[in-house]
């Protein structure tokens, strides 16, 4: 596969380019998809092809083939300066891919007890099945539920006009279930559902079994059947792990994407060195988490072969940093950051997010509910959307009215807005506790690239003052 | 690439789908289904004059085999025969492994009904990078020199063609084909450190020019800068511009519609047929047909042709759509709705899904509607959440950016932010009107309409 790549890399040299980045992705994945206990869809895929960039003139063009020929890499390449080539024409802004070190590093992969692709399909059915089994057993009047499996592994190939060559194997698990009951015309949901870049042995610990997943994901419908609507208003919150990792990463993370920045969409640009928020908010995005303790997606490299960094975006409330691919890190004079990612071979890399979460803090979660005194207790995610100028939505999974430091109720339709500037601002206190995961299932989109595996997180955060939607 | 071109793509392609089934059935399965697409897409962006230029291909082969009443898929890109007889093996062993679905009865059966492509343009077909670019530039500089408070601006055109064959064991063989040209800007304007975003896009079968889509985007994003919060929570009649209601509008009637759903009870329309489920002046088809709509085919992706679906009928559930899985349930036919997803159609299964729905239009135009209301929200531009409202239940809460606040039929100021919530379906009987302003988007041919009683706050 190297062979391809050096192709592309020789073939652009000759042409005149002044960089020349290209990669051979391999990816396969598998899913499985059950509706109540019937298996509905076992599926396996395959993505193999070379993707070439060029940069000509301060603009870049990107080709790709699925034809592994050295003509259709020849081809690719060409067409790639063609394009380079027309694009510097209307490019107010150049770009250029600076100077990176020079990496040799070849079958990079997690040591993991048992790897996806070494087990049959049938066990990870059974899975599947355990898990529908345990909600069913904790559900109450279910209605529907939705059980998945999802595996990513495979081959990445790097190498460029530098001579960097790396090649390294992503991998990534994910099992998740969602269960909806239903009494007269109300529907609720509850769901749960564990990934990362783990091998199986994830789902032999007793908090992320099948059964633990499925029981969960059965309560929490059942319990909802009696909520309340969240009430509508500005409430004191205690956001959950899985529902900071969101926040972390989709209200702030983008906008700390420094095409966002250099560009001047983002309303972080120009603000490094500025206090942003109280002295509890701190925002980490880091390629290689220790896997041992945290389910993120494992990064070595990103897909302009730099070697991902430990990146703090946010140290105590100030803004210290942004996310780069190689050009906007030369634009700006920064040090290469690794955040350049491509979903597969028919896109280019562009800035994107690694493992993005908020530090921990030293409250104990007692301690945490003691100080939400009267509030809302919001965890997890069902989904989110944020905005440039910094506004957002999010809808938690679950949520408990908490008077004086004790979970009342349960709450249904738990949406949060505002704006991640205050909300940065009105972070009280976090806990000590760091929780991390990723998923194959509803990774980050970004432009036309989507879903790309990331991983997020962080401890739990108490806020003041958030807005909770929902109807009056 | 002009018309011929994509003509002689798409027969390339139906000959590979004959030899993936002879492949399938040399592997053990009697019984398989063999999807090939290609589909080539030229991507410029820009990102306040930075420019990111993308083309290729993108092709490849999804397989379903049947061996007794297990299903089998494998996908992979690449379309040469080796990938084929590969691919095919994979689909059968992943069959033999999976338990039987004792609902599935057979693969669809032809159904002859006529059909056609949409439009196909021949200046989309040979648009090339260097005309494509052109626009593109317009399309930054309409937008800048609109205002000079535009400050940032992400935008640019797509343009994809493709086609793509299926053929089944029993007899279906089908193709289908298409092309369209997208343009789109977002971009944030900025006074005094605030901050406004505004968006506009056009998406078309038939090549035009993109030169307002800078301004209009501007023109939302400036007008927002005189933005009040409104600092209280009220129910109240809310206006929908076209493009604020159509992801909400298409998201949900496409759960509720959707066959399987009805079958599996995640449908709110569920044992509602015959019944009324929304406004007297509601009437909404599944146009798979519609020249212009940009998920027009000739047939759909298990080659059965598409066609137009009553949904609702004077605010009368009608019917549902089906693939040809939740048909057979019925003992019905697939009304052509099996969708896979672009622009690699080939590595997913089918699901089922609206392909353009359209609204039967009223009379007013967008101001039109904002006269009738005395006093109310005007919602225009994107709104976020759309995507993450529940789909079953109907339950939304979703931001608009870009509201303004109505008073005796004036347009008044902007405002802050505000969330709108409340349950579509029961909001579907409460559209008191319904605009003439119909759009073309990725959902459908959708106008701006007016909804009472819904929850505003900010």
């Amino acid at each position: 596969m190297f062979d391809l790549a050096s192709h592309a890399v020789k073939t652009g040299d000759k042409l005149g380019a002044r960089f020349v980045e290209a990669r051979v992705d391999d990816l396969s994945s598998r899913e499985i998809r059950t509706e109540m206990a019937e298996v509905k869809d076992v599926k396996t895929m395959r993505r193999l092809g070379v993707g070439v960039t060029v940069y000509h003139n301060g603009a870049t063009g990107y080709s790709f083939t699925a034809h592994l020929s050295k003509k259709a890499v020849e081809d690719a390449t060409e067409k790639a300066f063609r394009i380079a080539k027309a694009s510097s024409e209307i490019a107010k802004v150049k770009v250029d891919p600076g100077e990176g070190k020079r990496h040799k590093q070849k079958e990079l992969r997690l040591t993991v007890r048992k790897h996806p692709q070494d087990f049959q399909l049938t066990s990870k059915k059974d899975l599947v099945l355990r898990t529908v089994n345990a909600a069913e057993d904790h559900g109450k009047h279910i209605s529907s539920m939705t059980c998945r499996y999802g595996e990513l592994f495979g081959q990445k190939y790097f190498t460029n006009s530098e001579g960097t060559e790396i090649s390294w194997s992503p991998l990534l698990v994910d099992l998740r279930i969602q269960v909806v009951s239903k009494t007269g015309d109300l529907f609720v949901d509850g769901a749960d559902g564990i990934g990362g870049s783990c091998g199986l042995e994830l789902f032999d610990t007793e908090e992320h079994s099948p059964e633990k997943i499925g029981a969960n994901a059965g309560e929490w419908a059942a319990e909802k059947l009696t909520a309340k609507p969240a009430p509508a208003g500005k409430h004191r919150a205690l956001c959950e792990n899985r529902l900071t990792g969101v926040l972390a990463h989709e209200s702030f993370g983008h906008l700390a994407e420094s095409d966002f920045v250099t560009s001047g969409m983002s309303p972080l640009a120009g603000k490094v060195g500025e206090e942003l928020g109280s002295k509890h908010a701190t925002i980490i995005d880091e390629g290689t988490l220790d896997t041992s303790r945290y389910y993120g997606f494992w990064l070595p490299f990103d897909d302009q072969g730099t070697k991902t960094a430990k990146t703090t975006l946010v140290d105590k409330g100030k803004l210290v940093g942004y996310l780069h691919d190689r050009s906007t890190a030369t634009l700006m004079k920064s040090s290469f950051t690794g955040n350049a990612r491509a979903v597969n071979y028919n896109f280019p890399p562009i800035v994107r997010m690694k493992n993005t979460y908020f530090s921990p803090g030293d409250l104990s979660l007692e301690e945490a509910m003691e100080q939400l005194g009267t509030g809302i207790y919001a965890l997890s995610t069902a989904g989110g959307q944020a905005n440039m100028d910094g506004t957002f939505m999010f809808k938690a999974l679950r949520g408990y009215y908490v008077e004086k430091g004790e979970q009342k109720y349960p709450l249904r339709e738990v949406t949060l807005t505002g704006s991640i500037l205050d909300f940065l601002k009105n972070i009280e206190g976090a806990t000590k506790e760091l929780f991390v995961s990723s998923g194959y299932f509803g990774g980050c989109g970004k432009d036309e690239q989507w879903p790309l595996p990331v991983g997020l997180g962080g401890p739990h955060l108490l806020i003041r003052e958030v807005q909770f939607g929902g109807e009056k | 690439m002009m018309k011929d071109e994509l003509d002689r793509i798409a027969d390339e392609l139906s000959s590979l789908a004959e030899l993936g089934i002879k492949k399938a059935k040399a592997k053990g399965a009697k019984e398989s289904e063999v999807f090939v697409s290609n589909v080539n897409t030229l991507s410029i962006s820009i990102k306040t004059g930075a420019v990111v230029t993308r083309q290729g291909t993108s092709l490849g082969v999804g397989i379903r085999v049947v061996l007794g009443k297990k299903v089998g898929f494998a996908a992979t890109s690449g379309v040469d025969e080796a990938a084929i007889e590969r691919t095919a093996q994979e689909a059968v062993d992943v069959a033999r492994i999976r338990p039987l679905d004792p609902k599935f009865n057979h693969l669809s059966d032809p159904v002859k009904i006529a059909s056609k492509d949409g439009i196909m343009d021949n200046r989309v077909l040979g648009l090339s990078e260097t005309d494509a670019l052109k626009e593109v530039s317009t399309l930054s500089k309409t937008a800048f020199e609109y205002d000079k408070r535009i400050k940032a601006l992400f935008g640019g055109i797509v343009v994809q063609k493709g086609a793509f064959a299926v053929a089944n064991s029993r007899a279906v063989a089908g193709c289908s084909k298409g092309a369209g040209v997208g343009g789109g800007v977002y971009l944030t304007a900025v006074e005094r450190g605030k901050q406004k975003t505004g968006s506009e896009s056009v998406d078309t079968r038939k090549l035009v020019s993109f030169s307002d889509v800078g301004s209009k985007a501007a023109q939302r994003a400036i007008r927002m800068l005189e933005s009040k919060p409104l600092r209280k929570s009220l129910r109240t009649t809310v206006v929908w511009e076209n493009v604020a209601i159509a992801p909400l509008l298409q998201g949900m009637l496409n759960q509720a519609s959707n066959a399987r759903n009805v079958q599996e009870g995640k449908s709110f329309f569920k044992d509602k047929l015959g019944q009324k489920v929304a406004s007297g002046i509601f009437t909404a088809l599944d146009d798979g047909q519609l020249p212009e709509g940009l998920q027009t085919f000739r047939v759909d992706t298990e080659g059965i042709p598409l066609q137009t679906t009553n949904l609702i009928e004077k605010g009368v559930l009608k019917g549902y759509i089906y693939d040809s899985y939740s048909a057979i349930q019925e003992h019905k036919k697939s009304t052509g709705s099996a969708s896979r997803n672009w622009p690699e159609p080939f590595l997913s299964t089918p699901i089922i899904q609206t392909t353009n729905l359209v609204l039967k239009p009223g009379a007013k135009d967008l101001d039109g509607l904002t006269r009738e209301v005395d006093e109310g929200v005007l919602v225009t531009d994107f709104v976020m959440g759309s995507g993450h409202a529940n789909m079953t239940t109907g339950e939304f809460s979703v931001v608009a950016p870009s509201a303004f606040l109505i008073e005796k039929g004036e347009v008044k100021n902007p405002l802050e932010p505000v969330t709108i919530a409340g349950n579509f379906f029961n909001s579907l009987k409460n559209i008191t009107n319904i605009g003439s302003d119909s759009k073309i988007t990725g959902a459908g041919k959708i106008p701006s309409l007016i909804m009472t009683d819904l929850s505003v706050s900010g």
